[in-house]
C-alpha cells in the first residue's frame, strides 16, 4: 500500500515533469542539458538552471519539510504541530522584512532568512526550557512568537506595499529557480538530517511512553526533546531559508504515511519524508500546467487537504492522543474584578481618549458618537465573539493549539471577502458581506461532515489548517501579483475596525452575548467529554456535543471575520489567559475568554489609532503585538 | 521638425505660468491617491492635504509635492476624523481604492475619478480625469496648457530618441530575481512608447494596470530587444548568475531611475524623460 501510493505520487510527477522538459527541449538533448549546456543554447541553459533545479528542490525540501514535520508531532506529542510551530518561517520573513533590502535573492537573502528563523527557534526553545521542555509550552511559545512576528511584519507591509512584492512572493513558497544552489544546499542536510533521525528513531519510540515512562526507564526526556527539536527547527529553518513558506506538507506528509500504514517509529520516519518530497514535486509540476505564476506554497493546501480527506476513513482513531488542556491545581477564584475594570478601561480610553493633530485630549461625546462608539464596540463584540469560539475549540479537542481559525471557517470567510475583490471590485459592503458568509460556510460545512462521519475531533482541525494554509498562500499570491487594490486586502485581513458602522458594530455585540449564552447552555455537557464517547450529559451524546460546539464556533468566528476580519490570534490567546486568571471550570472559561478577547481587541483598536497618528494601525495587528508580548512574558512566569 | 520645437516651447512658457498660479485657487481639496494627485499639481492645484504624502516624495518624486501638505494617513485607510478637521471643499479619490464614496460624501463632496480599469485605457481616463479634476477644482482653464506640456516633453523624447526606433523596447520591473512586470497594453507606458516612437517588445496579455508578470524563462526569449529595467533595476543576486551572464537578452540592460507605475500622466512624462535621458547619450546599436 505504501509502496503503491508512493510510487504513484513519483510516477506521476516524473511523467508531468518529464512532459514540461519536452515542450522545452526534445528528449535527445536531455543529457547534455543537464550534465553541460551549450554555453549558447537558450533552451538548454534554461533547461539546465531553472527546470532541473526545481524539481531537484522540491524533492529536496518537500522530505526536509516532512522529516521536520514528524519529529516535532513525535517530539511535542501533538498531531497538529508542523514546522512553522517553532516560529521558525515568521521569524525568516520578518528577518526578511527587516533586513532585506526589496527583490534581493541570492546567498545574502538565504542567510538573513536563515538567522531570522534560528533566532525565533532559539527564542521558542530558550523560553519553553525554563520549563523543562513541557511540549505545550513550546507549542504556545512557538505559535505565539510566530503570531507576533508577523504581525510585525504586516505592519512593515501596510507602509512598503508595493516595495513588499519580493517578500510577498517568497513567503507564498515558490520553488523557481535559476541555478543550482538551493538544490545543492538541501540534498545533502536532508540525507544527513534523514540517518540522523533514523540513528535516534529507538529513543524517540520512548516520547509514546510520554515522560514519566520514559524517566522511569532512565531516559531524561527534556534533553531528547530539546535535540528532536533543535533537528526538526534546524531543517525548516535551512529549508525555509531556500524555498520560502511553504505550508502543509510538513504536517500532511506525516498524517498520509499513517494514513496508509505506516505505523512504527521508523516506519514514520522513514516513510514520512518520502510522502513529503512526493507531495510536494507533485503539487510543484501540477502547478506549473497552471499559467498563471501560482506559487507551490498555495497550492499545497488546495491539494493536500482532499487527500487527507480522502483519508480520513482510515484515520478514525487520532494519530496520537490530546493532551489535556490544563490540569487544575486546587481551587482557583476567577479573578472576575480584575477582568471587569480591564473591560471598563480598554472601552473607555477607545471612547473618549483622542489623539488629533492638535495632540492628546478628551472626546466630547459628539465626537465620540461620530468616529469612536461603533468601532470601540465593534472591537469588544468581535473579540469577545472569537475568544468563546477559542475556548468551546480548546475545550472541545483538549488541545491547546486549537483555535477559531483551524476551523477554516475564517480561511473561508476571507477566501470568499478575496475573491470577489479582485472578481468583482466595484460589488458593495452587502455582497461582500455575501461572499464572506458563503465562505464561510462552506468551510462550516465540510469541517461539521468530517466529525459527522465519526473522525476524531482533531480532524477537522487538520483539514481546517489545509483551507488556511492555501488561503495563506492565496493571499500571498494575490498580494504579490502587484494589484494596489490588494494594500486595502493586508488591512482587511489583518482585522481592522475602518469599514464597521454602528449597524454591523450591533450585529456582532448580539452575536457575540447570544453566542456566550448558548455557549454556557453548553458549559456542563463539555466537561465530561474528555471522559469519552461513552458518557452522555444532559441527553446529548458525545458526538452531538462535539457538532454543537463546532457549529457554535463556527458561527462566532465568521461573524467576526464578515465584521472586522480574521483574528486567530485573540483566538488562541484569550482562552490561555483566561485559565491564567482562575477561569478553570468550562462555565468561567468561556466567560473569562469572552471579557479577555473584548477587552485586548477594544483596547488595541484604539491603540491602533492614536500610535502613529493619522496612520491608523489595524487592530488584529496591535492585537498580536501587545498580546503576544504579554503572552511571552507571562511564559516566562509560568 | 520645426513643427514640434515651437509646440515645446510654447507648452514650457504656458506651464511655467500655470505654476506661478498655484495658489490661486481657493478650494481646500484632499486627494487620496498619488496618481491623483500628480494630476493635481500637474494643474497647479496644490491640495491641502496628500494620503502617505511623506511616501509620495520619494516613491512618485514628480511633480514635486510642497512641503506644507498634510499628511492623512494610509492611502487604504485614511484618517477619516482627521480629513473632517481640515473642513475640505473637496475630497478626490480613486476608483476600488480607500473608503468607500458615502463616507467620504458624510465629510465633504468627493470626486471618483478612475484611471485604470478592466478597459485598459488609461490613457484616455488619465485625460479624462485631468479635465475633470480641472472643473471641480476650479481649474478648466489649465487643462490645455498641462495636456501641451504633455505633448511638448514626449516631442521633445521623440527627437532624441530617433536613433533607437528600429530596435524594440521592452519595459521590465523586476520583481525579484526569478521573474519581472513587464509593461504592455493598457500602462501609460505603453501609451508614452507609441508617442515617442519606439515599439514594445511585448505585446502578450496584461493585467488592469498594464503589465504581465513573467519568468526569467520568458524574459529570456526576447533577445533581439533593448531590456529597459526600472529601479532598482535586476537583483544583484540575477545579474551576477550564471545564467543572466550566458542569456543573450539580458546583455544591455538598462536601469532608469524610480518611476511609480500605477501612475497617472505626470509619471508617464517623468517615464519618457528618463528613457530619452538613458538612451540618448547611448550610440544607437
Amino acid at each position: 500500500m505504501r509502496q503503491l501510493v508512493a510510487a504513484a505520487f513519483f510516477g506521476l510527477a516524473a511523467a508531468l515533469f518529464l512532459a514540461s522538459l519536452a515542450r522545452v527541449l526534445p528528449p535527445g538533448e536531455w543529457s547534455a542539458a543537464l550534465l553541460a549546456p551549450e554555453p549558447g543554447d537558450v533552451s538548454a541553459l534554461l533547461a539546465h538552471y531553472t527546470l532541473f533545479p526545481r524539481a531537484t528542490t522540491a524533492i529536496a525540501a518537500g522530505a526536509a519539510l516532512a522529516l521536520s514535520g514528524i519529529i516535532l508531532q513525535i517530539a511535542l506529542d501533538n498531531p497538529l504541530a508542523e514546522p512553522s510551530t517553532t516560529g521558525v518561517s515568521a521569524g525568516a520573513v520578518l528577518a526578511l522584512a527587516l533586513f532585506g533590502t526589496a527583490s534581493m535573492g541570492g546567498a545574502a537573502q538565504s542567510l538573513i532568512a536563515l538567522a531570522g528563523g534560528l533566532t525565533a527557534a532559539a527564542l521558542t526553545l530558550g523560553l519553553a526550557s525554563r520549563v523543562g521542555m513541557r511540549p505545550a509550552t513550546v507549542v504556545i511559545a512557538g505559535l505565539v512568537l510566530g503570531f507576533a512576528a508577523s504581525a510585525a511584519t504586516t505592519l512593515i507591509a501596510l507602509f512598503n506595499h508595493q516595495w513588499m512584492r519580493a517578500l510577498f512572493l517568497w513567503s507564498s513558497g515558490s520553488l523557481r529557480q535559476n541555478d543550482w544552489s538551493a538544490a545543492a544546499h538541501l540534498a545533502p542536510l536532508v540525507a544527513l538530517s534523514w540517518i540522523a533521525a533514523g540513528l535516534l528513531a529507538h529513543t524517540f519510540a520512548l516520547f509514546a511512553l510520554r515522560d514519566a515512562g520514559a524517566a522511569a526507564l532512565g531516559a531524561k526526556p527534556h534533553v531528547i526533546r530539546l535535540a528532536a527539536l533543535v533537528l526538526a527547527a534546524g531543517l525548516a529553518a535551512l529549508t525555509t531559508a531556500e524555498v520560502g513558506a511553504i505550508a502543509f506538507i510538513g504536517l500532511a506528509a506525516p498524517h498520509l504515511a499513517r494514513g496508509v500504514g505506516a505505523r512504527t517509529m521508523t516506519e514514520r520516519l522513514l516513510w514520512a519524508p518520502i510522502f513529503g518530497a512526493g507531495l510536494l514535486w507533485l503539487t510543484d509540476e501540477t502547478v506549473k500546467l497552471i499559467p498563471l505564476d501560482l506559487p507551490t506554497g498555495a497550492a499545497t493546501g488546495l491539494l493536500g487537504a482532499p487527500l487527507l480527506m480522502a483519508l480520513a476513513a482510515r484515520m478514525r482513531r487520532p494519530s496520537l492522543a490530546p493532551l489535556p488542556a490544563s490540569t487544575p491545581s486546587g481551587r482557583v477564584r476567577p479573578a472576575w474584578g480584575v477582568l471587569l475594570v480591564a473591560c471598563a478601561l480598554a472601552l473607555g480610553a477607545a471612547l473618549f481618549l483622542d489623539r488629533t493633530a492638535d495632540g492628546w485630549g478628551l472626546a466630547g461625546p459628539a465626537q465620540a458618537l461620530d468616529w469612536r462608539v461603533a468601532r470601540a464596540l465593534a472591537a469588544f463584540g468581535a473579540g469577545a465573539a472569537i475568544g468563546v469560539a477559542g475556548a468551546l475549540l480548546q475545550r472541545m479537542t483538549g488541545n491547546v493549539m486549537a483555535s477559531p481559525d483551524m476551523i477554516g471557517v475564517s480561511a473561508g470567510a476571507a477566501l470568499g471577502f478575496l475573491v470577489l475583490l479582485y472578481a468583482a471590485p466595484a460589488a458593495g459592503a452587502a455582497a461582500q458581506l455575501a461572499a464572506g458568509g458563503l465562505g464561510a460556510g462552506l468551510a462550516a460545512f465540510w469541517a461539521l461532515k468530517g466529525l459527522a462521519r465519526g473522525a476524531p475531533p482533531e480532524q477537522p482541525l487538520l483539514l481546517g489548517i489545509g483551507l488556511a494554509a492555501a488561503f495563506t498562500g492565496v493571499v500571498s499570491f494575490l498580494l504579490a501579483s502587484g494589484d494596489p487594490r490588494m494594500a486595502l486586502a493586508v488591512v482587511w485581513l489583518s482585522g481592522s475596525t475602518y469599514l464597521v458602522d454602528a449597524q454591523r458594530a450591533l450585529v456582532i455585540l448580539l452575536v457575540a452575548a447570544g453566542g456566550l449564552l448558548v455557549a454556557l447552555a453548553l458549559a456542563r455537557p463539555l466537561a465530561l467529554l474528555p471522559l469519552g464517547p461513552a458518557a452522555r450529559s444532559a441527553g446529548l451524546s458525545v458526538r452531538q456535543v462535539q457538532t454543537l460546539t463546532l457549529a457554535l464556533a463556527s458561527v462566532l468566528t465568521a461573524a467576526a471575520t464578515l465584521v472586522i476580519g480574521p483574528l486567530s490570534f485573540v483566538g488562541l490567546v484569550a482562552p490561555h489567559a483566561a485559565r491564567g486568571s482562575g477561569c478553570r471550570s468550562p462555565a468561567s472559561l468561556l466567560a473569562g475568554s469572552a471579557l479577555i478577547g473584548g477587552a485586548l481587541l477594544a483596547a488595541a483598536d484604539w491603540g491602533g489609532r492614536v500610535a502613529l497618528f493619522p496612520y491608523e494601525i489595524p487592530a488584529g495587528i496591535v492585537a498580536m503585538l501587545l498580546g503576544g508580548t504579554a503572552a511571552l512574558v507571562a511564559l516566562r512566569r509560568f | 521638425m520645426s513643427g514640434w520645437t515651437r509646440r515645446s516651447v510654447l507648452g514650457g512658457a504656458l506651464a511655467l505660468a500655470g505654476a506661478a498660479r498655484a495658489q490661486a485657487v481657493g478650494k481646500r481639496v484632499v486627494v487620496l491617491d498619488w496618481a491623483l494627485t500628480e494630476l493635481a499639481l500637474l494643474l497647479g492645484v496644490t491640495p491641502i492635504a496628500v494620503a502617505e504624502a511623506p511616501y509620495y516624495r520619494m516613491r512618485v518624486a514628480t511633480p514635486d509635492l510642497p512641503a506644507e501638505v498634510a499628511d492623512v494617513g494610509l492611502r487604504a485607510q485614511p484618517n477619516l476624523a482627521l480629513i473632517a478637521s481640515l473642513k475640505p471643499d473637496l475630497i478626490v479619490r480613486l476608483r476600488h481604492y480607500g473608503p468607500p464614496q458615502s463616507r467620504l460624501e458624510a465629510i465633504a463632496p468627493t470626486l471618483e475619478l478612475a484611471i485604470y480599469e478592466a478597459d485598459q485605457r488609461a490613457y484616455e481616463r488619465a485625460t479624462d480625469a485631468l479635465a475633470r479634476m480641472g472643473e471641480a477644482c476650479g481649474a478648466a482653464d489649465r487643462t490645455p496648457i498641462a495636456m501641451s506640456r504633455i505633448d511638448a516633453t514626449l516631442a521633445h523624447s521623440r527627437e532624441t530618441l530617433a536613433p533607437h526606433f528600429d530596435r524594440p523596447v521592452l519595459i521590465a520591473n523586476f520583481a525579484d530575481d526569478r521573474r519581472a512586470d513587464v509593461f504592455g497594453r493598457g500602462s501609460l507606458f505603453q501609451s508614452a512608447l507609441e508617442r515617442v516612437g519606439l515599439s514594445n517588445a511585448y505585446g502578450g496579455p496584461t493585467n488592469m494596470w498594464g503589465f504581465a508578470t513573467l519568468g526569467l524563462d520568458r524574459l529570456a526569449r526576447f533577445d533581439g530587444a533593448r531590456l529597459v529595467a526600472l529601479s532598482p533595476g535586476p537583483p544583484a543576486a540575477l545579474a551576477q548568475s550564471a545564467l543572466w551572464g550566458a542569456l543573450p537578452a539580458f546583455r544591455d540592460v538598462v536601469v532608469l531611475p524610480p518611476v511609480w507605475v500605477y501612475g497617472g500622466l505626470a509619471s508617464m512624462m517623468r517615464f519618457a524623460t528618463l528613457l530619452s535621458d538613458a538612451l540618448g547619450d547611448d550610440r544607437a546599436p
